[in-house]
């Protein structure tokens, strides 16, 4: 009996290792590195940009700004290509604000698209639920929560 | 050219400017371009372009279509006042995810970051009266002089598209607004106000029954 569930553990470690090795693989794998998801594109950060925006509005979201990182950072000398969208909606918005008029500090959410030194093209961004955790509200991390789902679902569409 | 088949050039020149207007909005928010490109350079061209048809169809005195376009024009202006009417009400009970004119200000002056301001909320607002009239033209073009509860027909079925537009999916109000219960309502009532007027004044105004391609 202790062989056969030495066995099962065995065979699930090493589907597990299988399965991560499988996973982190595929092309826009999302990768999480303290509390920052970030997933591959495989367009140009302008392209990117663009696809997000329509992604954004199929989720229910409004793009509310659009930072260009790179263009601002021209004037210092220094050259990357980074762009931030700030994302939210009027619903949201409403009753976040109205949980806690100090959330402003964490929303609209930011989701930054930029180009390593590789050129590759990374899409990134904090969950809410990790931003807005602070608050200690249940109302905002319920709409945290969902934040992070939609976020989850417009970046796993990226390609 | 005769007159009957200028008429008719011209007329589809009018319907094709005054269906640009109400597509800007949903455009932009379904990330196809950004609003202040979509206003200088579809927006305010098709604005001209009607206008110029406008006065070229007087000088020619193509009266017809002249009168078609000032009526629909007009008459959708005052549908417009009949529509915030309901908006603002519905919108000060919480009933709307948002002041729409001060919304498309912003985003037309690109300054949603700072707010509205006097001047985005003069150019939300002529943006919003401007649909209607096109709305309004696009009525009376393609239909007529026709009873007015057609009018209604056809707000109602303005008010359909505006709820399965992206402009409201990107509220994050869910399918046609339906996680906002006071929303469908409001949204049907302003215009179903709107039709009703629209319909009334182009019955009453408009002297030709026949409808595009017989004007």
């Amino acid at each position: 009996m202790i062989t056969s569930n030495k066995h099962i553990k065995a065979f699930i470690t090493l589907l597990s290792a299988a399965l991560l090795i499988g996973l982190s693989s595929q092309k826009g794998f999302s990768q999480s590195n303290n509390d920052i998801v970030k997933v591959k594109s495989s367009g140009s950060v302008e392209q990117t940009v663009s696809n997000l925006k329509k992604m954004v509005s199929n989720n229910g979201m409004m793009v509310m700004g659009n930072l260009n990182q790179g263009q601002v950072l021209s004037m210092t000398g220094i050259s990357v290509n980074s762009q931030t969208l700030f994302v939210g909606n009027p619903q949201v918005g409403k009753k976040l604000f109205s949980a806690d008029a100090g959330v402003g500090v964490a929303v609209p959410v930011r989701i930054n698209i930029y180009e390593d030194a590789n050129g590759q093209t990374w899409v990134s961004y904090i969950p809410p639920s990790k931003t807005l955790s602070s608050f200690n509200n249940p109302k905002i991390d319920k709409i945290a929560g969902m934040l992070d789902q939609k976020l989850q679902k417009m970046t796993s569409m990226i390609k | 050219m005769d007159t009957r088949k200028s008429t008719l050039i011209l007329a589809l020149v009018v319907l094709a400017m005054a269906g640009i207007s109400p597509n800007l909005y949903p455009a932009a928010m379904a990330g196809y371009g950004g609003m202040p490109f979509f206003s200088k350079w579809l927006l305010i061209p098709s604005i001209v372009i009607i206008l110029g048809v406008f006065i070229f169809a007087k000088k020619q005195q193509l009266t017809t279509l002249s009168r078609r376009i000032w009526v629909g024009a007009l008459a959708g202006i005052i549908g417009t006042v009949g529509l915030e009417i309901i908006r603002i009400f519905g919108f000060k009970m919480g009933w709307m995810p948002g002041d729409l004119p001060k919304l498309l200000g912003v985003l037309m002056t690109d300054r949603f970051m700072k707010g509205p301001s006097t001047w985005s909320n003069i150019l939300g607002y002529a943006y919003h009266y401007w649909n209607g009239a096109a709305f309004g033209m696009i009525f009376t073009l393609l239909l007529g002089r026709k009873p007015w509860w057609i009018g209604i027909i056809y707000g109602l079925l303005i008010g359909t598209g505006f709820l399965l537009s992206p402009a409201v999916n990107a509220m994050g109000v869910g399918f046609m607004g339906s996680d906002l219960p006071g929303m469908i309502p409001v949204v049907y009532t302003a215009h179903l106000l709107f039709g009703s007027i629209l319909g009334y004044l182009a019955y009453k105004w408009l002297h030709n029954n026949g409808w595009l391609l017989n004007m």
